[in-house]
């Protein structure tokens, strides 16, 4: 579980840090809200979860 | 001449060096309505002159952003000679609703438009894309195997006004030489 949360965590500053970097470079207008990033975050994290699961069920990448 | 790019500049490069035939040959078909021309690609790690500075959401009511997501590398051979590489890409197409546009779904169409262009880029250039850049009078080839599609999905920001696509791509490169 807490290998979970430090995936969340580190996926969630990930995208944080890309939102402020675009917004760095001029270009804010386009930057998302809190919410959207948080949203944006938990996709991404759903999908390593699902990839994860994946690779321990057939063993292997698909 | 051995590559040059980074894989997040080479697919900027795949995606505006070929954006205007594909819009062309996309409206002289008839797919498109309206022909769009590229609009600003970005690499958020650039620091480029313009940090800091705001640019004018009304000048460029589209963006398109790349990011690198994760990478894989394998090496099929028992001397380790041989290197796969798989990279996964987001690439999120945004677009601003702005307040002078003729109607509400302008944005909206234009985001489609942009889609399908850029759908249409990546197909055409699904095999074996190549991009050739000089510097000081010499020529460097950067190619890949395979470029795909693999997903989109809704991103929009009410909050903000933008209407936007993430789409999933994966670039591999096979069985290069170590």
């Amino acid at each position: 579980m807490q290998n979970l949360n430090n995936l969340f965590r580190e996926i969630l500053d990930r995208e944080m840090e890309r939102n402020e970097a675009l917004a760095e470079l001029g270009y804010a207008g386009f930057s998302i809200s809190d919410d959207e990033v948080f949203k944006h975050a938990l996709d991404v994290f759903v999908g390593k979860v699902k990839e994860k699961a994946m690779e321990a069920v057939n063993g292997r990448n698909t | 001449m051995a590559g040059i790019l980074d894989e997040v500049t080479f697919l900027m490069k795949v995606i505006t060096e070929n954006w205007s035939s594909s819009g062309l040959t996309l409206y002289n078909r008839g797919d498109i309505t309206s022909n769009l021309p590229v609009p600003k690609v970005i690499d958020v790690r650039s620091i480029e002159p313009k940090e800091g500075r705001r640019v004018d959401a009304d000048s460029d009511s589209a963006i398109i952003i790349v990011y690198e997501d994760s990478s894989s590398t394998t090496y099929p051979t028992i001397d380790y000679a041989v290197r796969n590489e798989t990279f996964s890409f987001t690439i999120h197409m945004r677009v601003l609703h702005r307040r002078d546009f003729a109607d509400n779904t302008t944005s909206r169409d234009r985001l489609r438009i942009l889609y399908r262009i850029l759908r249409h880029v990546l197909e055409t250039n699904s095999l074996s894309p190549t991009i050739s850049t000089t510097v000081g009078g010499t020529v460097y080839t950067d190619s890949a195997e395979i470029i795909k599609l693999q997903s989109r999905s809704e991103a929009n920001d009410r909050k903000k006004r933008l209407l936007g696509y993430k789409l999933g791509v994966e670039m591999k490169r096979m069985g290069r030489s170590v």
